[in-house]
């Protein structure tokens, strides 16, 4: 490894913070997965690593009656297996499940997974739908900031120095809602998404309403709420209605050329998956009577 | 800044002055001589680096030495008493299951860890736990049957 790094395993989140606060140069380490192919790559230099691994008030997944609390250094191997991700929730095991491989999600953090702020991280478009709020922590003060706001661009959050993620607060939705996520790649382990949708969808009496989270499409992880939009409130959700969101919320993406795919395949990917995801909490929620002309069309 | 840290290797304790970027594969190889364990990628894609960290298989080409102060490493060279080999390497080398051997390390110790976890598992849970480890000779086939001849071994069947 090419940068010289100190190490310091503090016990709890009140010495993790006061190091964070006194040290400019710190980074916060968990699994290490994402941050020390970085250090090699000597995008970081000279750097104080705080590791945090081992602090019990920021591991743990909790369910209670007003949300989901997950601790910033869990491991995705105990996201994938945990048995407190139900209903809804499930979609964050699910996309857990899909990233790097038993090894990676036995080392690896939810908190770093979102930290990295890869466009691509699978566990942001389900978190993004789920309307999860980050607890950011500094030595002075707490703030919860909406999970929509969290990432501003290509491996930036708006963590500021002094400041770690700390957990993610997860509000049970109101009513019932059924979520997906699909992630299109070319491998199914040790693969970044080129596209990942989620979606998630209730009923209010007769009536529905979805979020849609992207990912790989834009330089952030992203809601689209336009397309959002167009459901909210429909009584009956039918293929045209679904080709117009698949569209609208295509048209809120700018995606990337790179090694995986070409701009346009993004597009065109894109749309196919959010119908597929709507097709999928549509028949999730019991609707699929109302969509039996799409069984036989392919995308 | 190095740093006196004590390591645990195979219930094999060492005193070790590391710097704090020390990986934990190259500790293993270049100060403990213990070779058996692959670098391969160094990028943790590839899985040849696999350890168990209590029990747990991670790769080590991702994990610093200074992260891992009292905890128990196993390693390739730990799995075997003695020189009797294992119930799952033998049924590793009587399935042909080894073709140049590189990834085989690390193969072992997770198929090992899957094992420990899930004495019977099926093709689906052998393919998922198999993953984040490449083999570019074998085709994983013989693998598979090697893993399933020590699981029906292990659950009282007889080879």
């Amino acid at each position: 490894m090419s940068a010289i790094c100190n190490y310091i395993k503090p016990q709890t989140l009140v010495e993790t913070l006061l190091l964070l606060s006194d040290n400019d140069d710190a980074h916060i380490i968990s699994g290490g997965t994402d941050l020390l192919l970085q250090i090699q790559r000597e995008r970081y230099q000279n750097c104080l690593l705080i590791d945090i691994n081992g602090i019990t008030e920021l591991i743990g997944i909790s369910l209670t009656k007003s949300g989901l609390w997950i601790g910033a250094a869990t491991k995705l191997s105990e996201i994938v297996s945990s048995e407190q991700l139900i209903g809804a929730f499930k979609v964050i095991g699910y996309a857990a499940s899909l990233i790097g491989s038993p090894q990676i999600r036995n080392m690896a953090s939810i908190g770093g997974n979102l930290c990295n702020a890869s466009p691509s991280a699978d566990l942001s478009a389900p978190l993004l739908v789920l309307d999860t709020q980050a607890e950011i922590t500094s030595a002075k003060e707490k703030r919860i900031v909406p999970l929509s706001e969290f990432f501003i661009g290509p491996s930036k959050t708006i963590i500021q120095a002094g400041e770690m993620l700390t957990a993610l607060h997860i509000p049970s939705p109101e009513h019932k809602a059924v979520a997906t996520y699909y992630k299109h790649s070319t491998r199914r382990a040790m693969d970044l998404a080129i596209v990942g949708v989620s979606a998630l969808l209730w009923r209010i009496e007769d009536k529905h309403y979805a979020r849609i989270g992207l990912s790989a499409v834009a330089p952030t992880p992203i809601r689209v709420y336009q397309a959002e939009q167009l459901i909210s409130g429909v009584k009956c959700i039918d293929d045209k209605l679904i080709s117009e969101i698949a569209k609208l919320a295509s048209e809120a993406c700018c995606p990337i050329n790179d090694v995986r795919a070409s701009i346009e395949y993004r597009q065109t990917m894109v749309q196919a998956l959010i119908k597929k995801a709507l097709i999928d909490v549509c028949t999730q929620l019991g609707l699929d009577w109302e969509l039996d002309k799409w069984q036989n069309q392919s995308f | 800044m190095a740093k006196s840290i004590l390591l645990i290797v195979n219930k094999r304790e060492y005193q070790l002055d590391i710097e704090p970027d020390e990986l934990l594969v190259d500790i293993l190889r270049d100060r403990l001589n213990l070779t058996g364990t692959k670098k391969g990628c160094g990028s943790g894609d590839c899985g040849a680096c696999t350890v168990l960290i209590d029990g747990i298989p991670v790769v080590s080409c991702l994990t610093l030495g200074i992260a891992v102060e009292h905890k128990e490493i196993t390693t390739i060279e730990g799995l075997s008493q003695e020189s009797d080999l294992t119930i799952l390497q033998k049924a590793f080398v009587d399935n042909g299951a080894i073709q140049c051997g590189y990834c085989t390390p690390g193969i072992l110790m997770m198929s090992k860890a899957l094992l420990d976890e899930n004495p019977d598992p099926s093709d689906e849970d052998i393919k998922i736990a198999l993953s984040g480890n490449l083999c570019r000779c074998t085709g994983y086939r013989k693998i598979f049957t090697a893993i399933k001849v020590a699981s029906k071994f292990n659950l009282g069947d007889g080879l």
